[in-house]
């Protein structure tokens, strides 16, 4: 069976490259650019991965993954940061707020993909 | 130089170092030494002209003689070693000693010499010391009471006397009555010293009071002041009887009363010294006033120490405190203060604008670099021909809002710089703000947003920049199409008001916190938290509108409410003319408190931006 992603990401074309590039490595994708509604889809769907934009319309995404790893039954799910958040400092802050990834954007293709299978092969 | 000085000086040679330095006690030495040192060298002088006169004299005369050198050594011990009661109780036993050898050879207590027992206890009296006066009066008492015991006995030799008894005793009495006369001058001359000395000191902390700027007061056990210098009545205004009792606490700053009291009551306790500074208020001379208020505050500082700092006592102690103002170095570092924090919220603002503005470049950047590569991998991921052309669409599209970014980026910058050049030229208003609101009917529409224009179809021409303006309409009408929710209405109106042109857009959009309204439209100011999705853009377009309508010698004002929505009012001069300073942003009715304190949960939505 395929495994699942969840990708959270307000930007639409961010959003359609993202499902895209997944869809074509043969991965099944869901997706939201909401905050609250991300949360919702990972306790229905029970995603293999989760793909995670921070800056998002109401809660940011660190938010979102504070809750999920706060939460025991889903705190195993993967959370990979996927932001434009790339100063000095924010990876440091994102694998903080309990991301076991963190790619900036713009992504490279191939270390997005590789990124992905580490963790769901 | 007169004689007395010399005599004065060379005295003040033979004065004990521990004596040197007190006025006083130098005077006694000198009372001490000089009429001994004189008396002593006058007697012997007079003995070469008693012995012509009297020729060889007799044993008694001899000795009575010698013994005036014992005034000399008495003057030489006191020089020496600085004993001033020591040499007075041996002064007090030579006179006595050589009293009672003329008295007991001249008829005891019927001496011509007796009546010299009374200089004893007087020349103690100018030693100032109880103890020995006691011991000379007792020595002087037990002299004439062995006198009188001797003669009552009939124990006294014979006496040798030839001379007639009526003429030796008014030699005696005459004798003792001179030096008695010199002791007196001797103790006047003394009190008057200590007199002029006492009036030196009080002389000189008079003039340390009446000169000092720094305020010394006294306090009781419970803060109440005892007593307060003068110079607190420069300081605050009021005459010292107001500040006694509670008058001086009442007028300290109610915030720091506490302060003020525990630093008293600490000191007084604590028996050590406390510091406090706090504001007291001053009442403004009558020549300053009329210039809004009667009243200030200065800041003060106070340190403060028990008055009794006895070991043993447990109870408060009284504490004298001494006051100083310090308003200058508090208004010092209050300015420091806010320079500092100005300082650290333009870093921070600029920080924060290089945060977004790196995010808003990426943002688009990884569609396009994303996208291409995918077109480049086209091959294994099985990419069909439609899906080509709608890469490059999307690719197209993002390389489209990044121009956007970048040149609003520049727009700023220029600003920033202060080489944006304005162009100005007459033109028609009206078309060109309906142009402006035509080319954002689509996205009003997308936004389900109603975008309503009022502009009278009489509007004059204005000179200004046409671009500039342009780009006013389109930034402000933009901002207020993204901050309305569905539903909305944004209405952009034109009107004539003097000789300006003023431009309001309004919106029933989310509106701005009070907080983030003072400083909307700051360079690089952009509302909201880093991480939290605001509506996209670079938080640039009211800065823009700012900046150009500062370059038109216009001005501009926001007003909003949370929820309630947004108005921004542009006002251009129809005559362009350069302007003098760059105007700055007023804020005309800031969100009422109620809704200002909702706003961390809104402040997302508070941004900003320019049109994308």
């Amino acid at each position: 069976m395929a495994k699942t992603v969840l990708i959270v990401e307000d930007n639409e074309l961010n959003m359609k490259l993202f499902r895209d590039l997944l869809e074509a490595h043969g991965y099944q994708t869901s997706g939201t650019s909401n905050g609250y509604e991300a949360l919702e889809l990972v306790r229905k769907l029970r995603p293999d991965l989760i793909l995670m934009d921070i800056q998002l319309p109401q809660v940011s995404g660190l938010e979102v993954t504070r809750w999920i790893k706060d939460d025991p039954e889903l705190r195993a799910i993967p959370v990979v940061a996927v932001t434009a958040f790339a100063m000095k400092g924010d990876e440091e802050r994102i694998r903080e707020g309990g991301c076991e990834a963190y790619l900036s954007k713009p992504i490279s293709v191939g270390k997005f993909i590789e990124t992905v299978r580490r963790f769901i092969g | 130089m007169t004689v007395s000085t010399i005599i004065r000086d060379c005295l003040d040679t033979l004065l004990h170092p521990s004596a040197r330095y007190d006025a006083l006690m130098s005077a006694r030495h000198r009372a001490f030494i000089a009429p001994r040192l004189f008396g002593s060298l006058a007697a012997l002088a007079a003995f070469p002209v008693y012995l012509a006169i009297h020729g060889a004299p007799a044993g008694l005369e001899v000795a009575a003689f010698a013994w005036l050198i014992a005034p000399i050594l008495l003057s030489y011990f006191l020089s020496r070693t600085g004993r001033y009661e020591s040499a007075n109780i041996l002064s007090a036993l030579a006179l006595a000693g050589l009293i009672m050898a003329v008295a007991i050879n001249t008829g005891g207590i019927e001496s011509f010499a007796a009546i010299w027992l009374v200089v004893i206890p007087l020349e103690a009296a100018l030693s100032a010391s109880r103890r020995v006066v006691a011991f000379a009066s007792a020595l002087a008492l037990g002299c004439a009471l062995s006198l009188i015991a001797l003669n009552h006995f009939d124990l006294l030799p014979v006496s040798q006397l030839t001379a007639s008894h009526g003429a030796l005793m008014a030699m005696g009495i005459a004798s003792a009555l001179l030096y008695a006369c010199g002791l007196a001058y001797g103790a006047e001359s003394l009190a008057r010293t200590s007199v002029a000395l006492l009036y030196d000191e009080e002389d000189r902390y008079r003039l340390l009071a009446r000169n000092m700027s720094d305020v010394i007061s006294r306090h009781a056990r419970n803060g109440a002041v005892l007593f307060v210098s003068p110079a607190a009545e420069a300081l605050l205004g009021v005459p010292v009887a107001r500040l006694l009792g509670h008058g001086l606490f009442d007028r300290v700053h109610v915030a720091d009363r506490p302060a003020f009291l525990t630093a008293l009551s600490d000191a007084g306790r604590g028996g050590e010294a406390r510091s406090v500074e706090f504001r007291i208020k001053r009442d403004v001379p009558r020549s300053e006033r009329g210039r809004g208020h009667a009243a200030d505050f200065l800041w003060l500082e106070m340190r403060c120490r028990p008055l009794h700092q006895s070991a043993t006592s447990t109870s408060d102690a009284e504490v004298v405190a001494v006051m100083r103002d310090v308003t200058d170095r508090k208004e010092q570092e209050q300015a420091l203060d806010l320079a500092r924090a100005a300082a650290e919220r333009a870093d921070a603002s600029r920080s924060h604008f290089l945060a977004t503005m790196s995010h808003e470049l990426r943002t688009p950047l990884n569609a396009i670099i994303g996208f291409s590569e995918m077109i480049v991998q086209e091959d294994t991921l099985m990419i069909s021909a439609a899906r080509r052309k709608e890469y490059a669409q999307l690719i197209n599209d993002s390389g489209q809002h990044l121009l956007s970014v970048v040149n609003g980026i520049l727009d700023m910058s220029k600003m920033e710089a202060g080489n944006f050049e304005i162009l100005p030229e007459p033109f028609a208003p009206r078309p060109a703000l309906v142009n402006c609101c035509n080319l954002l009917a689509l996205k009003a529409r997308e936004n389900e947003v109603d975008l309503v224009t009022r502009a009278p179809e009489n509007l004059p021409q204005l000179t200004g920049d046409p671009r500039a303006f342009k780009q006013i309409v389109l930034n402000l009408v933009s901002n207020a199409i993204k901050f309305t929710e569905r539903g909305g209405t944004v209405t952009v109106s034109a009107a004539i008001e003097g000789a300006r042109l003023v431009l309001r857009v309004s919106d029933t959009g989310v509106g701005i916190g009070a907080d983030d309204l003072k400083r909307i439209g700051e360079a690089f100011f952009q509302a909201g938290k880093t991480y939290q999705r605001r509506h996209e853009g670079t938080g640039l377009g009211l800065s823009i509108v700012k900046s150009l309508v500062a370059l038109h010698g216009g001005e501009m004002s926001v007003e909003s409410k949370l929820e309630e929505g947004t108005t921004v009012t542009v006002k251009l001069p129809l005559a362009f003319t350069r302007p003098s300073e760059t105007s700055n942003i007023a804020v005309l009715n800031p969100a009422q408190p109620a809704a200002a304190a909702q706003n961390d949960s809104q402040r997302q939505d508070d941004q900003v931006k320019k049109s994308a």
